[in-house]
C-alpha cells in the first residue's frame, strides 16, 4: 500500500482541530486517524462517552454533533472540525440532572451502567428529531394526517424502533423507553 | 428487626455517577506516561509460527513511529505454569501466553505492540504478519471422535481427544455423569427421544475487557474489569512467580460480564509483564472481535434427551447425554444435564457430559451455565411429551413435580414452583390457549403460546466484610465482589442499613479491591447471600458493638443502661425511658472514642448446607407470532413467575430479571459466533437483542424467604432468568407453526420452510 510510506517515512503529520465541547472551546494536535471517540476520552479525559465495539455496532459511544446524533467511534475527529459537540457530560445544568438522566435513575433503565451514555445521548437527540417530525418505520402505522404533518406520538412502539441502534446487553430496554416516555409525557403537559 | 429498606424500590446507589458520565470503569482510569498495548492474535486454528517470520515481523513493527517495545514468544519472560487446583476444574488455561510456537486456535495471542499512542500502536500491530505452517485443525467435537487421538504435548498442557469429566467446577456433588433406578430403561407406552443442539454464544458484555498494569517498588497494581479479584490475584502471583501481597487488583465498576471477565487472564499478565519491562504503566483494552478469542464463550452442544412415561404421562425413565467441546489447553465442560437430575420426578435417571478438545478457544461461563440449554433440550422435550400424552403442557409438569432432591436425597429448603404455574397460567390467561398448533391466528400470522420451568441452584460461599466508621457516624462496608450491574452496592446498603439500624445516607458499601477482605467471583447467583450474609454479620456486629459502647462509656446518656434495653432504627436509639437520641448526635460528643471500636473486619462462613438441597424456580409463558412469508418470530409477550427467596430490591430485581430473559430471547432466535466451518475465522456479526425485539413484561415474585440458605432469605437471581427461556419460545413457536424446531438458534430459514401435515413428530 502506497500509503504506507509516509507512516514508515518518520511521525505523521499532526492535525490541528477545534471544537466546541459541551460548551467549551478546545483547540488539539492530533493524529489525524484519531476517532472523535479517543479524542474525548485518551486526549481530553472525558470518559463519560464509552468504546464498546469501536465500529457502529452497539450505540455505547453516541453522542451529538451539532445536535445530530453520531458514533463517535466511526466519526474521524478532524472531520468534524469547527463542530458543537455535546457529551453526557453537558447533559446535567452545575450538577442538576436533566430529565432524561432523573428518569433514568427513577426508572432504573440501566444496570452495569456502561451502554449508559449512549443511550442517554441518543435518547436526548431522538427525541428533538422526533419534536421536528422526523419519521421511522413505525410511524407508518400511524394514520395518515399523522404521517403527512410529523405530529405522531412517541409511543413505546417509536421509542423502540428509534432507540434499536443502542444494545444493552443487561437488558434494561423496558426501563429504559419508560424514562424516555417520562419525559415525553412530562414535556407534552 | 425492622425491616424498612429491605424490600423498597430504592434507586442504585452509584446511579447519579452512571447517568452523567461520571462512573468510572476501567479503561476510563488516567496515568501520568500512560503507554498503549495493542494485542495481535493467530490467524489459523492450527499449526506452527515460523520464527524468522516473527524477528521479522517484530523488527518492522518496532521500527514504526511511537513503538516503544513488542513482547512476543522469542522474548517473553518465562511465567509461571499455574497450579493444577486452577487449572484441573476451572477453565484457566494450562498453557501460559506467548510460551511456544504452536497455534492451538484462531485468536491466540501471538504479540503485544506497546506505543505512546493507541493509533500508533494499532497501526503497528497491523504490520505485525508472520508466516505460519498449517496442519490440520480439528474444529468440532465430531471431527475429534473420528480422529485418532494425539499424545499430550508440553508435559500435558496440550492435551487431544475427548474425556468424560466427573464434576462441575469445585462443586464434587453436581455430577456430570450420574445415574439411579435399572440399568435398562422400562418398555412405555410414551416414549419421546430427540436430539438437540445449541451454537456457540458469546457474552458480549458492552465493556470491552480492559486492564491497566504498573508497577512500583516490585509491587503490581493492575485495574481490570474482572469479576474475580481474588481469583486474578492468584493467577497472576502464580504466572509471575511472585506474593500475592505484593499485587493489588482494582475492578472499579464492571460493564457487565454474564459469565465472562474471569479465568482468561492471559492477557492481563502479558500487559504485566510489559507494564515491567518499560517501567511505565501500560492500558490494554481488547477489541470486539478479541473478546470472542481471549474472554470465553459458551461451548456448542449436541444433546440427546430420552423421556420414557406412562400413558397418563408420568416419567419413568429420563436420559440426558451431552456432547461438547472445551480447547486444546484448558478444562471447561458446558454442564447442561445437571438440572434433568432433579427437576422432574424419575424413578430411572442417567446423565452424561462428554467434552472434546477442539482447535478453538477456551470456553467458560456464561449466564445459566448447563441450564441455558440444558433446560432447552429438556423443557422442549417436556413440551413434546405432553403432545405425545395428549396433557396440558402445565399438567404434565405438575403431575412429575419433584417433591424432593433427587440427586441428593435431601429435602427442598422451599420450593414454590406449583405456585408459579398457577399465578404464571392465571396472570397470563393461558386457559384461553386452544392447545393444538397451528390453531391461533392474529392480523394473518400464526401465534403460538409457549411455557417452560426455569430452575437454577441457591448458592452461598463464604466472604469477608470490612466496617470502617468514621468520626461522624458514617459507616463503610467494604467486600473484595464486584459491581457488574447485579446491583450489589445498592443491595449491600439496603441490608447494612437495616442491620445496623441506620439511615441509607449513613453507610455505604464499596466493592472492587483485592485489599478488602475476600469474596467469590461474582457469578453462579451467589453474590446476594455470600455477600449478603456477610453483611449482614458485619452490620450486626456493628449494632452490638455500639450500644455496648454507650452503656460502658461514661460520659454517654446510656451509661449503665442495658445494652439491650437500646432499641436502634433509622439512625436513633431509642429506649423506653428517654427521648430518641440520633446516632450523628451521639458520633458529635463521643464520635473519637467510637471510631477504633466500630472498625473491624468479619467473615462469614457458606452456612449450613447439609440439610436441604437450596433450588430456585420459575414458570415462563410466553407468546410469539410468526410471520412464515417473511421467517420472523417476535416475542410480543412474556410473563414470568419466580421462586427465589426474598426480594431485596424489587425494582433491581425485576429489571435484571427481564435482562435475562431477554439474555434468553437471543439465545433463542438471534445468537451464534459466525465461525466459518473450514477456516475458523469469525466472518460475520454477532446479532444481539436491541430495544425493538424485547416482549412487554410482566414479572412477579413468589417473594418467600429462603432462611435455611443465609440470614437475609435469598436465594441469587442472576440466572434463572434466562433459564426456560429459549425452550418456552421454541414450545410457542410449535404452538404457532406446527414445526418443532430444536436446533438453535432459530432461524428465519428454519421458519420460512413449509409447514408439512405430519412431518414433524
Amino acid at each position: 500500500m502506497s500509503s504506507n510510506d509516509q507512516y514508515e517515512a518518520g511521525d505523521l503529520c499532526e492535525t490541528q482541530t477545534s471544537l466546541r465541547i459541551n460548551g467549551e472551546a478546545v483547540t488539539v494536535k492530533i493524529d489525524p486517524r484519531t476517532t472523535l471517540l479517543d479524542l474525548l476520552r485518551e486526549t481530553l479525559h472525558l470518559t463519560g462517552t464509552k468504546k464498546g465495539c469501536d465500529h457502529g455496532l452497539c450505540g455505547a459511544c453516541t453522542l451529538s454533533v451539532d445536535g445530530e446524533r453520531v458514533l463517535s467511534c466511526l466519526t474521524l475527529a478532524a472531520s468534524v472540525d469547527g463542530s458543537e459537540i455535546l457529551t453526557v457530560e453537558g447533559l446535567a445544568d452545575k450538577g442538576n440532572l436533566s430529565e432524561l438522566q432523573q428518569a433514568f435513575l427513577d426508572h432504573d433503565g440501566f444496570q452495569c451502567g456502561y451502554c449508559t451514555p449512549g443511550q442517554i445521548s441518543s435518547a436526548h437527540a431522538m427525541m428533538q428529531e422526533h419534536a421536528r417530525g422526523d419519521l421511522s418505520m413505525v410511524s407508518f402505522e400511524g394514520t395518515r394526517d399523522e404521517v403527512t404533518t410529523g405530529r405522531m406520538e412517541l409511543s413505546d412502539h417509536e421509542i423502540r424502533e428509534r432507540m434499536a441502534g443502542n444494545i444493552c446487553r443487561c437488558g434494561a430496554y423496558a426501563n429504559i423507553v419508560t424514562a424516555v416516555h417520562a419525559v415525553e409525557r412530562g414535556a407534552r403537559r | 428487626m425492622p425491616a424498612e429498606l429491605i424490600g423498597t424500590e430504592v434507586n442504585r446507589v452509584e446511579g447519579r455517577d452512571k447517568v452523567t458520565g461520571a462512573a468510572l470503569y476501567t479503561a476510563d482510569h488516567a496515568f501520568p506516561e500512560l503507554l498503549h498495548a495493542v494485542l495481535v492474535q493467530t490467524e489459523i486454528p492450527c499449526g506452527r509460527v515460523s520464527s524468522l517470520s516473527l524477528q521479522n515481523a517484530t523488527e518492522r513493527a518496532s521500527s514504526q513511529p511511537g513503538v516503544v517495545y513488542v513482547l512476543m514468544p522469542l522474548n517473553c519472560p518465562a511465567l509461571q505454569e499455574l497450579p493444577r487446583e486452577l487449572t484441573f476444574d476451572l477453565p484457566l488455561e494450562r498453557r501460559p501466553p506467548l510460551s511456544d510456537l504452536t497455534v492451538q486456535h484462531v485468536g491466540q495471542h501471538l504479540a503485544m505492540i506497546v506505543a505512546t499512542t493507541f493509533e500508533k500502536a494499532t497501526y503497528a500491530a497491523s504490520l505485525f504478519t508472520v508466516d505460519y505452517e498449517p496442519e490440520v485443525a480439528l474444529l468440532s467435537a465430531k471431527a475429534v471422535l473420528a480422529a485418532p487421538v494425539e499424545p499430550d504435548a508440553k508435559g500435558g498442557q496440550i492435551r487431544h481427544g475427548s474425556y468424560l469429566p466427573d464434576h462441575f467446577v469445585k462443586l464434587e456433588e453436581e455430577k456430570l455423569q450420574d445415574a439411579r433406578g435399572e440399568t435398562q430403561a422400562p418398555a412405555t407406552p410414551l416414549h419421546v427421544q430427540s436430539t438437540y443442539t445449541t451454537p456457540i454464544n458469546a457474552h458480549y458484555p458492552i465493556e470491552l475487557s480492559a486492564c491497566i498494569a504498573h508497577w512500583q517498588d516490585g509491587s503490581l497494581t493492575v485495574h481490570d474489569s474482572t469479576r474475580w479479584i481474588y481469583g486474578e490475584r492468584s493467577a497472576l502471583a502464580a504466572y509471575l512467580n511472585m506474593p500475592e501481597e505484593k499485587i493489588r487488583v482494582l475492578s472499579p465498576l464492571v460493564g457487565g460480564a454474564f459469565g465472562s471477565k474471569s479465568f482468561l487472564w492471559m492477557h492481563v499478565v502479558l500487559t504485566a509483564l510489559a507494564s515491567r519491562e518499560v517501567r511505565r504503566p501500560v492500558k490494554l483494552v481488547l477489541t470486539r472481535d478479541q473478546m470472542f478469542s481471549s474472554t470465553g464463550h459458551r461451548p456448542r452442544t449436541e444433546q440427546s434427551l430420552d423421556l420414557h412415561a406412562s400413558a397418563d404421562g408420568r416419567i419413568e425413565s429420563t436420559e440426558h447425554h451431552t456432547l461438547t467441546e472445551t480447547s486444546t489447553v484448558a478444562h471447561f465442560c458446558e454442564p447442561a444435564g445437571l438440572s434433568t437430575r432433579f427437576l422432574y420426578e424419575s424413578p430411572r435417571m442417567v446423565v452424561s457430559h462428554r467434552a472434546a478438545r477442539i482447535n478453538s478457544p477456551t470456553p467458560c461461563f456464561m449466564r445459566g451455565p448447563g441450564e441455558a440449554p440444558g433446560l432447552f433440550a429438556l423443557e422442549v422435550a417436556m413440551d413434546e411429551l405432553a403432545y405425545a400424552a395428549n396433557l396440558d403442557p402445565i399438567e404434565l409438569r405438575s403431575r412429575n413435580h419433584a417433591a424432593m432432591d433427587q440427586a441428593s436425597g435431601k429435602p427442598w429448603s422451599t420450593k414454590h414452583l406449583l405456585e408459579c404455574y398457577a399465578q404464571g397460567a392465571e396472570r397470563f390467561g393461558w386457559s384461553s390457549r386452544s392447545p393444538a398448533p397451528r390453531s391461533m391466528q392474529r392480523k394473518g400470522v400464526q401465534v403460538g403460546w409457549g411455557v417452560a420451568t426455569a430452575t437454577y441452584p441457591g448458592r452461598r460461599m463464604a466472604a469477608g466484610c470490612r466496617v470502617t466508621t468514621d468520626g461522624d457516624g458514617n459507616v463503610t462496608f467494604s467486600s473484595a465482589t464486584h459491581e457488574v450491574g447485579n446491583g450489589v452496592r445498592t443491595v449491600m446498603t439496603q441490608v447494612a442499613a437495616d442491620a445496623a439500624g441506620l439511615p441509607l445516607d449513613q453507610v455505604t458499601f464499596q466493592s472492587g479491591d483485592s485489599t478488602f477482605p475476600g469474596a467469590p467471583y461474582s457469578g453462579a447467583s451467589q453474590t446476594t447471600a455470600t455477600v449478603g450474609s456477610a453483611v449482614f454479620l458485619a452490620a450486626q456486629t456493628w449494632q452490638e458493638r455500639f450500644r455496648q459502647s454507650l452503656v460502658e462509656m461514661e460520659n454517654s446518656t446510656f451509661h449503665r443502661l442495658d445494652a439491650s434495653a437500646l432499641k436502634m432504627e433509622g439512625g436513633f436509639v431509642n429506649t423506653a425511658s428517654r427521648d430518641a437520641l440520633s446516632v450523628r448526635s451521639i458520633f458529635s460528643t463521643l464520635g473519637p472514642a467510637l471510631v477504633d471500636k466500630l472498625t473491624f473486619d468479619v467473615q462469614s462462613t457458606a452456612g449450613d448446607q447439609e440439610k436441604f438441597a437450596f433450588q430456585s424456580f420459575g414458570a415462563q409463558f410466553c407468546e410469539v407470532e410468526v410471520d412464515e412469508e417473511i421467517g420472523r418470530a417476535t416475542v410480543t409477550r412474556w410473563t414470568g413467575v419466580f421462586d427465589c427467596g426474598r426480594v431485596l430490591n424489587p425494582k433491581l430485581a425485576r429489571n435484571q430479571i427481564m435482562g435475562g430473559i431477554t439474555f434468553g430471547l437471543g439465545m433463542a432466535l438471534l445468537e451464534q459466533v459466525p465461525y466459518d466451518a473450514k477456516t475458523a475465522q469469525l466472518i460475520g456479526e454477532y446479532y444481539l437483542p436491541t430495544h425493538a425485539d424485547r416482549p412487554e413484561f410482566d414479572i412477579h415474585f413468589i417473594d418467600a424467604p429462603d432462611y435455611a440458605l443465609d440470614p437475609i432469605g435469598v436465594r441469587g437471581i442472576g440466572e434463572i432468568g434466562t433459564c426456560g427461556v429459549p425452550a418456552a419460545i421454541a414450545n410457542a413457536i410449535f404452538h404457532a407453526t406446527g414445526k418443532r424446531l430444536r436446533d438453535l438458534p432459530i432461524t428465519l430459514e428454519q421458519l420460512m420452510t413449509p409447514y408439512e401435515e405430519g412431518a414433524v413428530r
